[in-house]
């Protein structure tokens, strides 16, 4: 009787750990995704993914100081608050669009290369900081630039953001904090069990997978969908739902302003396409570029018209778009020329040559 | 063998179901307050306290639309974002001192007050709107001004805080976003075991109360276990530490005076008689806040208040009305009101008159 017991409780533990191992042996031939894996682990074990963490105020940042990213949680080399003296500072916030969007890495994103060419351009340094988060909106861009980046006292801040905004108003019941829709960094509900399987399966974690989705930082840090705004089933949304966009912008540029920088404010190109389900997005990208013209004609703001300039020349520039948004480094070549020319024509001859340094 | 087994575990199940029962009997002589087990237990359960919920950017509010608070979640009656004509709108934005502090409600609190003063001066009526939430900082202020306040469009704002930024200069390894000290709202960890305990055992609770202490929205939103500054010892505090304070009361402060509303920054009294062993820290702090409030208003041409100057002129009038260090009686906070409506009614002197309506 006892030994039956035993065989039986044996063979119920040989079972899983047998299909266990099965599966790891397999998981390359399945085209199981291990980094997938490794970030749902993280989530449901550290309550959090491996690059990001939960930051108060800014809701999420990159981790700080570990490879890739700076003690600020930005993707970008080290800052220190101390000016170089005869290096003019140029500061761009934004998300994803500004910190890299592709997997070239740092030289394919336009800050850098934004750097590189007003150093070609002009004969001295420039130091230009990336301060973009993939999924921040203006509201995260916002808190960020008052609790943190004004600190940097840059020359020019480069504001380029037009689609993360565009996710609340999506959503019902609008607040203009979009405190309908931002939460604080939740991870999925665990218990003992969920989390002694997330630590030593990886079938368990495909199998969750697979039923809930990959989850990604938008996901840990807005709420579960309450409906949709009325409005989207035809392909359009609240005008007053476009206005705290606006508003974010407006209070970082003229804080920027008033402390002497030149604020120039760059509208966001999409890549073209004929999905009717998808037009309320190009409606949302295509008010806040427009609302983003209008704030900077009425405030003096610089403005880089993006947008409009990949419209013009879509032959050359539609092979460069990785996604809707997310460009090669091709892509991004162009928009900090852009930029670059802006600069040249409204703030490089007020400034100041002394103390100017060779590029380093 | 099986019945010993099930009488054992019946006795066990009894012996605790009594001991629950007997210390529920036996709570009210053994003076165990109900209040913070009722506390605990919805941070146990719920994940937070039952007068707060957390929040993406400002970390923590009020509950929404419960209680006596409001649907943006603060303290006071709900606000209409349209403006009535000719009744002129005063924000008061502040931690605990100007949401309440005392047990008198509404009544007792300095914004409310501050209305009354000013329509029994004026005969007309204001709209006094009360923004401040117990435990915020300049920090959470300032998020809560540029994503929500501002669109309220007052022609008045006050900014009454001076002690709440002093707990993140007492950490070491400071950031001047308090991201070394504040973080998301963290419940204590939990399993389903302590998850139901807590809902169904006070003394569960009880006993975990004396061991960690009673949970507020301070623990709950800040940094465990860190190391203190090392001037602390000395009773002062790294004078580098106190810029983020003024610079984020000057953002506020700036941005409003932008939108055309007259400032007002209000020092902050403290208890005379302060007797802890840590007094001197915490009063060469707020002294140091309120000097820099000063300098900031005297700079930008603000209003100031000096509340912490006349309360220390007239030490013997006011020290009955003190309950702890900062917080005091309803007869204390009509003090603050008078002398905010004294530095309105002095500058104020070109209110319009067009419209004005009688008190409400």
């Amino acid at each position: 009787m006892d030994r039956k017991v035993a065989i039986t409780l044996a063979c119920l533990l040989a079972g899983p750990f047998v299909t266990e191992l099965g599966f790891r042996l397999f998981e390359r031939p399945l085209g199981v995704d291990a980094k997938e894996l490794h970030d749902f682990r993280r989530i449901l074990l550290d309550g959090t993914l491996p690059q990001y963490e939960p930051r108060a105020h800014v809701v999420f940042a990159r981790p700080r100081n570990v490879p890739r990213y700076n003690s600020e949680g930005f993707s970008d080399a080290e800052w220190t608050v101390a000016r170089t003296p005869g290096v003019p500072r140029i500061l761009c916030v934004g998300a994803s669009t500004t910190e890299g969007g592709n997997p070239e890495g740092r030289e394919a994103r336009y800050p850098t290369q934004l750097e590189r060419l007003l150093e070609r351009r002009t004969g001295r340094d420039f130091e230009v900081m990336s301060a973009g988060v993939a999924g921040w909106t203006t509201a995260e861009m916002l808190v960020s630039w008052f609790l943190t980046l004004q600190d940097y006292a840059p020359d020019v801040v480069v504001l380029h953001e037009a689609i993360a905004d565009v996710h609340p108003r999506l959503r019902k019941d609008f607040r203009p904090d979009y405190s309908h829709w931002r939460i604080p960094l939740t991870p999925p509900p665990t218990n003992s069990l969920t989390r002694v399987l997330a630590r030593w399966s990886d079938l368990y974690l495909y199998r969750r997978l697979r039923r809930d989705g990959v989850p990604d930082i938008a996901g840990l840090t807005t709420s579960v969908p309450r409906g949709t705004d009325p409005l989207t089933r035809e392909g359009r949304l609240s005008a007053e739902t476009a206005r705290p966009f606006v508003r974010n912008l407006d209070s970082i540029g003229s804080s920027a302003r008033a402390q002497g920088a030149t604020v120039v404010l760059m509208s966001l190109p999409t890549k073209p396409h004929h999905d009717p389900l998808q037009a309320f997005w190009d409606y949302g990208v295509a008010e806040n570029n427009r609302n983003m013209g209008t704030l900077a004609a009425e405030k003096g703001y610089v403005f880089v018209d993006a947008a409009a300039y990949f419209a013009e020349h879509a032959e050359l520039v539609n092979p460069q778009f990785r996604d809707y948004v997310h460009l090669t480094g091709k892509g991004n070549q162009i928009k900090a020329e852009l930029v670059a020319d802006a600069l040249e024509r409204e703030w490089l001859p007020k400034l100041s040559p002394d103390g100017a340094r060779p590029p380093r | 063998m099986v019945r010993k087994f099930v009488i054992g575990l019946a006795c066990v199940l009894a012996s605790l179901i009594v001991a629950e029962v007997g210390f529920r009997l036996l709570e009210g002589p053994l003076g165990v307050n109900r209040g913070d087990l009722r506390n605990f237990r919805s941070v146990l359960v719920r994940g937070t306290l039952p007068n707060f919920e957390p929040r993406a950017h400002t970390v923590f509010a009020r509950p929404r639309n419960v209680s006596t608070f409001n649907s943006q979640g603060f303290n006071d009656a709900d606000w209409p974002v349209a403006r009535t004509p000719g009744v002129p709108r005063i924000l008061c934005l502040g931690g605990s001192t100007t949401e309440g502090g005392n047990i008198e409600g509404r009544d007792g609190q300095y914004p409310q007050l501050l209305e009354r003063v000013l329509e029994r001066r004026t005969g007309r009526d204001f709209e006094v709107m009360n923004a401040g939430i117990s435990g915020w900082t300049t920090a959470e202020m300032l998020v809560s001004w540029f994503l929500t306040l501002q669109d309220y469009a007052p022609d008045v704002v006050v900014i009454h805080e001076g002690v709440n930024d002093l707990h993140a200069r007492f950490r070491k390894n400071f950031r001047r976003d308090y991201s070394h000290w504040r973080v998301p709202l963290r419940p204590p960890p939990t399993n389903s075991l302590t998850r139901w305990l807590a809902r169904w055992s006070d003394l569960y609770l009880y006993q975990r109360l004396s061991r960690e202490g009673v949970p507020d929205i301070g623990t709950l939103t800040t940094t465990k276990g860190w190391q203190d500054e090392p001037l602390v010892q000395e009773m002062r505090l790294p004078a580098e530490t106190a810029r983020p304070f003024v610079r984020n009361v000057a953002s506020i402060a700036e941005s409003a005076h932008e939108l055309g509303a007259t400032v007002v920054l209000m020092s902050l009294p403290t208890q005379p008689d302060y007797s802890v062993s840590n007094a001197a820290l915490w009063n060469y702090g707020v002294n140091e806040n309120n000097h820099d409030l000063a300098a900031l208003a005297a700079g930008k041409g603000y209003l100031f208040a000096d509340a912490a100057g006349y309360f220390a002129e007239h030490v013997e009038l006011v020290r009955p009305e003190f309950l702890d260090y900062v917080h005091i009686t309803g007869k204390g906070n009509q003090i603050k009101a008078e002398l905010v409506a004294d530095a309105l009614e002095r500058e104020w002197a070109g209110l319009a008159l067009d419209g004005a309506q009688e008190p409400r």
